[in-house]
This record gives C-alpha cells, sequence and structure tokens, in this order.
C-alpha cells in the first residue's frame, strides 16, 4: 500500500479540521508531495468552511425528532403485544385499562437526553434543549427518588413515582449501562400482574458510561395508581424478543 | 498578524519548502504572502475558531507557489483574493440564507453521514475519538468522514452554494 492509499481519506478529516493533531504535519508533507490529495482538499474545503455557518441546534433538532419517533415506535408496538397479551389472559375489562395506558404512554414518552451535552468547554451543544413534548422539568421532579444499583449488573437506576389524576408518571435515569442492547420498563403491580411501559435501546456507547457520561432519562407512564405500584424492573431483550436478563429491580 | 505567525508560520513554511525544492528564499516569500492574504480576509474566514484556518493556508501557499512556478508575477495580486473568495465566507448579508442552505444539504445526507460529521467537526472530536464514541473502526470511520464530506460538497453544489 502506497503513501497515498493508506492517506488517502484523511483529506476530509484534514480539511475538516478533525485530524489526529499528531497527524497533521504528517499529513502536509504528504499533501506538499501527492497533487491529487491536494486537489481534493480543494475541493472539499469549501463545503467544510460552508460547515461552521450551520447551528448545528437546527441539525440537533432533526436527530432528536428521529430518535423520539423511534421510541415511540418502539413503545407502540410494545404496547400493542402486551395488549394482546391482557386481551387473552385477563379479559376485557384489563383490555380496556392498557389500551388506556397505552395512550397515556404515547403520550408521555419523552426522550430527554438523546445527545451528550458535556464536552469541549463553549460547545454550542451546551444550550440544546429536546424539543419535542417539553417536560416542565428535565431533572426527576419533585419528590423523593429511589436510587438503586443492581449488585450484579452494575446497572444504576433513579427513579420518581408521580401519582396524578390518569395514573403514574414514572420518570426513571438509568446509567452505567453498556450497549447495545434492548431494555424494556416492566411495572410489578401489587397484585402481582406486571405491564410493559416502555421500552427503548441502548447504543454501543452505553449510557453513563466513560464514553458517553450522560444518563439516559426516560418518562412513562402508566394507568395504575401509584399505591398499587410494587417495583419497577429494568430488563434486557433478545434480538428475537424474549427476555434475556433482569438488569435491574427498583422496590418502591 | 502576531497570532498568525506563531501558529503557522513553522508548519506552512516546511510545507512549502517541499513545494519549492528546498529554495529557502522563495519559500519565505510565499509564506509571508500567504499570510498577508489570511490576514486581509481574515474577516472573511470566519474567526468561529471552530475551524483551523491551515488548509485553507495550505491551499493558497500551494496555489501561490504553482502560479510562481509558471510565470514570475505574471498575476495582479486582486485576482488571487477574487479566488479566494471561493474558499471564504462570500456577504454577511446573506449569511442567514446561506446557513439555511447548507443546513438543508446537510440534512439531505444520510444518518450514518450528519452522525459522524456532528461527532467529529461540530462536537470538536478527532477521528480516533469519534470512532470510539461511535463503535467504529478506525478505518470506517476515516472513510465515512471523507464520503460524508464529499456528499455534502456535492449536496450544496446541487444547490448552488459553493463556486
Amino acid at each position: 500500500m502506497d503513501g497515498h492509499e493508506s492517506l488517502r481519506w484523511d483529506v476530509a478529516a484534514y480539511a475538516l479540521g478533525v485530524l489526529d493533531h499528531r497527524e497533521v504535519e504528517r499529513y502536509e508533507l504528504h499533501l506538499a508531495e501527492c497533487s491529487a490529495c491536494a486537489a481534493e482538499l480543494e475541493f472539499l474545503l469549501p463545503a467544510s468552511r460552508l460547515l461552521a455557518d450551520v447551528d448545528p441546534n437546527d441539525i440537533q433538532s432533526v436527530e432528536d425528532s428521529r430518535l423520539v419517533d423511534r421510541l415511540l415506535d418502539a413503545v407502540r408496538i410494545d404496547r400493542q403485544r402486551a395488549r394482546r397479551r391482557h386481551r387473552i389472559t385477563v379479559g376485557i375489562g384489563t383490555a380496556v385499562a392498557a389500551a388506556l395506558a397505552g395512550f397515556a404512554v404515547l403520550g408521555g414518552v419523552t426522550w430527554l437526553d438523546s445527545f451528550p451535552t458535556d464536552n469541549v468547554a463553549g460547545s454550542p451543544f451546551e444550550t440544546v434543549s429536546p424539543e419535542a413534548d417539553p417536560p416542565d422539568d428535565l431533572e426527576l421532579g419533585p419528590g423523593e427518588p429511589i436510587s438503586v444499583t443492581d449488585p450484579d449488573t452494575g446497572v444504576s437506576v433513579e427513579a420518581l413515582l408521580t401519582g396524578t389524576d390518569w395514573g403514574t408518571q414514572v420518570s426513571i435515569t438509568l446509567s452505567e449501562v453498556t450497549g447495545p442492547r434492548e431494555c424494556q420498563l416492566l411495572v410489578v403491580h401489587r397484585d402481582g400482574t406486571e405491564e410493559v411501559v416502555g421500552s427503548w435501546r441502548v447504543p454501543a456507547t452505553g449510557y453513563g458510561t466513560e464514553e458517553r457520561p450522560e444518563p439516559l432519562r426516560l418518562r412513562l407512564a402508566t394507568a395504575a395508581d401509584r399505591s398499587d405500584i410494587q417495583q419497577l424492573r429494568i430488563r434486557e431483550l433478545a434480538e428475537d424478543g424474549s427476555v434475556s436478563a433482569v438488569l435491574a429491580v427498583v422496590p418502591v | 498578524m502576531r497570532m498568525l505567525y506563531d501558529q503557522h508560520a513553522n508548519p506552512l513554511l516546511m510545507f512549502v519548502l517541499r513545494l519549492t525544492g528546498g529554495d529557502r528564499q522563495r519559500a519565505e516569500d510565499i509564506v509571508q504572502e500567504t499570510l498577508m492574504r489570511a490576514w486581509r480576509n481574515a474577516h472573511k474566514l470566519g474567526a468561529q475558531g471552530q475551524t483551523s484556518i491551515r488548509p485553507w493556508l495550505v491551499t493558497v501557499a500551494r496555489r501561490i507557489a504553482i502560479d510562481n512556478h509558471r510565470s514570475e508575477n505574471a498575476r495582479p495580486t486582486e485576482m488571487y483574493d477574487q479566488e479566494l473568495d471561493s474558499f471564504a465566507v462570500a456577504d454577511e448579508t446573506d449569511h442567514v440564507l446561506r446557513s439555511m442552505t447548507v443546513t438543508e444539504a446537510l440534512r439531505s445526507l444520510s444518518y450514518a453521514h450528519r452522525e459522524i460529521l456532528l461527532e467529529t467537526f461540530f462536537r470538536g472530536r478527532t477521528v480516533p475519538e469519534a470512532a470510539n464514541v461511535l463503535g467504529l473502526p478506525l478505518g470506517t470511520a476515516k472513510s465515512r468522514v471523507y464520503y460524508a464530506l464529499r456528499a455534502l460538497r456535492l449536496a450544496l453544489e446541487q444547490r448552488g452554494v459553493t463556486g
């Protein structure tokens, strides 16, 4: 492999100013000698300069709404499954309740933290705010959150349950969770029945990890009364949709 | 100007020396000319500090070197400045419009391409850092950055933004 082949891709990173700084001078030596790469740089440079004009928040909002869509789709599918199960086992009364709960979930889930906001000082991302379904507060809200770290999986959960007229709002903050994997949140009622109130994916970077320090914050809903909830359970779904492991249990 | 000089004169000289085959006097002239142009165009280049102007300097220095080589001082200097406008930000008045067009062009890219540009350019991460965050092999991240920027360049061209 000659110099040009191995360095071919670096022209874009160089134009964007994101080439590893140790490689910049090495790359410039190559540029001085390779007119093909120098011409490519001239071609790409206007695009990289114009990029500086873009407010990343504009792009950000697109990504956010995409993620919200995906999350809502996952929840919808999940609710349909859950509804079918309920209908078979418990009968029509519960099915109506589950359908109502489903409606509440669709209205209530918000992806609160789809992209890290830490980063470099002065990062434009510091001002990013999620635009979908503005909740009144980004934190868990008033009340006493319950914190649990699972001794086996290391997954850390902070949960807050808020009783409302329509049921219970369940806000969770997840960290120390690695990916990629798909998860579900279950509400376990006092009578032992279970209800899936949402599902989501954890990307390869995880949440609340070294690579992605921000936790995942989700807000979900159930028609169940606050006093009727005994436990929250976060579990992992295998690719075929079967339950593969419990990641954390939060006693209420 | 002092800052420009301190930051870029030396690496730029190393670069130009190669173009001039080691002719130090000529190389220094070219570096001086390049930095003068950069300084005159500083307001157009946008001082966001987000993008290093080094790639721009290198490109301009190379052009000057090539033109010098072809014919000594055959072209009036204003010609350069006109050409440089295609690299620089042309006019403040249509800044908003252009920014909207560029945003639109960015949105037309695939998710993977937008994602890699977000992780590198907008987050200020190097390619290896972004590869790490996205869980990509370094080679994949490198080629993705390349194809993403190319796709953006073409999307901008379609919208008549770049000259």
